[in-house]
């Protein structure tokens, strides 16, 4: 597919670099000189064909990255406002299917999502979903993006306390689901029968809304 | 974020708002306390409406509250905590006079979905920016920048130009000014005998410093400065066929602080 990301900070250049490596056809707009080094460097040999510095909201600017021929548009800038010009701009001006914003503030992403149908995935909630369940001291948890909604996969760990007892009496965390369980064998059993017995170092995969 | 107020009306806000609400007087939220937005909310409080206005930059809030002597927010007029601060649901007008153009997009867009407010305007300040805006859902949209350059146009006029002067009923009719050239088709014909169509009016001819009151009998000279009422197409139309060139500009695009503050009127005149 063809994709633009307008914002070469360090969100812009992680996400071009992955989307180049999932063979997608990658447009970069830098907002700066500077942002457009940075990309260089990152990415060396892998510099997108087509990338441009200049203002993100101006449309003869966005013409010439090529915003015409996108399928999808994301707008990664530092500033929340710009990204959601872009967005609309793509969107309502240039027809383009899929945009998508990074939002710093979780209240703008909520309200602009309900009210203008932006899609906005909100930098600052990834963040804390992340830096809790790191607290928590559950390993790492996967995420899952569907729609617009990111949902976390959290594993815990089945302690020697939790071993033998029926997977309904593990006390699951506030705004928690159970998904199922990883057996220490390797197989998975899914959350159906909360009667599977644990074991010691299973480990419980729970979900919830990340973002 | 911590949201202060500035002002006298700051302590009981909510007081001042249900008073104003009462009197069933036009509301008006500003972004941004700059010039622009200074003398706007000046122009506005002398029109009689009630002005609050959000500001990010302290010193700037501070002046406003103190010398308008109305309550000014001081924060980022694009969240939500202020929009819901400075009561917008109220609000009959949102008008967004920032630095930015994303900034005054933002807050129009919010005004309009999670406020319900009938009427925004936004200053731009790429005059590029002006189509997209409108596309965008903002109903005014207000270029300094493109008020500049006409103004410099007007200077520098020149035979046979035609410029707007001022839209009327939404666009369908505008008032013009035009200035007939060495070589119009209908020169010394009387506005008798020149069979202007029907959507087309003379107002005023001014020649030299002659100020002429038109009627069937005047006559129309190269060098005359008329001032004519007509619909946008007609008066199209003409400069084909006169060879003149049209210098209108966008509709939706006004300019000047004043413009503002008269566009803002409008929609409340069905009203009272």
């Amino acid at each position: 597919m063809n994709m633009m990301v307008v914002g070469c900070g360090p969100t812009g250049c992680s996400l071009i670099s992955r989307l180049q490596a999932e063979g997608h056809e990658v447009s970069a707009l830098a907002e700066t000189a500077a942002d457009l080094e940075l990309l260089r460097t990152t990415l060396g040999a892998d510099m997108p064909g087509l990338s441009r510095v200049g203002r993100a909201i101006d449309v003869d600017v966005l013409r010439a990255a090529g915003i015409e021929s996108m399928n999808a548009v994301a707008a990664a800038t530092e500033n929340d406002n710009v990204n959601v010009m872009v967005c609309e701009i793509a969107r309502k001006v240039f027809g383009v299917d899929r945009s998508v914003a990074v939002l710093h503030d979780p209240v703008r992403r909520d309200v602009l999502q309900k009210h203008l149908g932006l899609r906005a995935v909100c930098s600052t909630s990834l963040a804390a979903d992340a830096l809790a369940v790191a607290l928590e001291g559950n390993l790492s948890p996967r995420q899952l993006t569907l729609g617009s909604t990111t949902v976390s996969f959290v594993p815990v760990k089945v302690t020697r306390k939790l071993a033998g007892k029926p997977l309904a009496e593990f006390d699951k965390p506030k705004g928690h689901v159970v998904f199922g369980v990883q057996r220490a064998v390797g197989d998975f059993i899914a959350a159906s029968d909360f009667c599977t017995l644990l074991s010691e170092d299973d480990l419980i995969i729970l979900w919830r809304v990340a973002d | 974020m911590s949201l202060c107020v500035f002002g006298s009306a700051a302590p009981g806000a909510g007081d001042y708002f249900t008073i104003e609400r009462q009197k069933n007087i036009m509301r008006v939220c500003i972004i941004g306390a700059g010039k622009v937005g200074f003398y706007l909310a000046r122009t506005l409080l002398e029109h009689g409406a009630a002005v609050t206005v959000i500001e990010r930059d302290p010193q700037l809030a501070e002046r406003s509250a103190n010398q308008l002597d109305i309550p000014v927010i001081n924060a980022d007029g694009t969240s939500l905590q202020a929009l819901v601060q400075a009561d917008l649901g109220s609000c009959d007008a949102l008008v967004a006079v920032c630095g930015q153009d994303e900034n005054n997009l933002v807050a129009c867009q919010l005004a309009k979905s999670a406020f319900g407010v009938r009427t925004t305007a936004a200053r731009i300040n790429n005059p590029k920016n002006a189509p997209v805006m409108e596309q965008l859902g903002v109903d005014i949209v207000v270029s300094g920048t493109s008020m500049l350059a006409r103004e410099l146009e007007r200077l520098v006029e020149t035979d046979g130009s035609v410029r707007e002067v001022l839209s009327l009923a939404g666009g369908q009719a505008s008032l013009y000014e035009m200035l007939l050239p060495e070589q119009f088709p209908l020169a010394g014909q009387t506005l008798a005998e020149a069979q202007l169509p029907h959507s087309f009016t003379v107002v005023s001819i001014t020649r030299g410093e002659e100020l002429i009151y038109p009627h069937g009998d005047t006559r129309l000279l190269p060098g005359d400065r008329m001032v004519c009422f007509s619909r946008e197409d007609v008066m199209n139309e003409l400069c084909d066929v006169w060879s003149m060139k049209n210098r209108g500009g966008s509709k939706a695009e006004k300019s000047s602080t004043q413009t503002i503050a008269s566009l803002l009127k409008h929609p409340f005149a069905h009203e009272e």
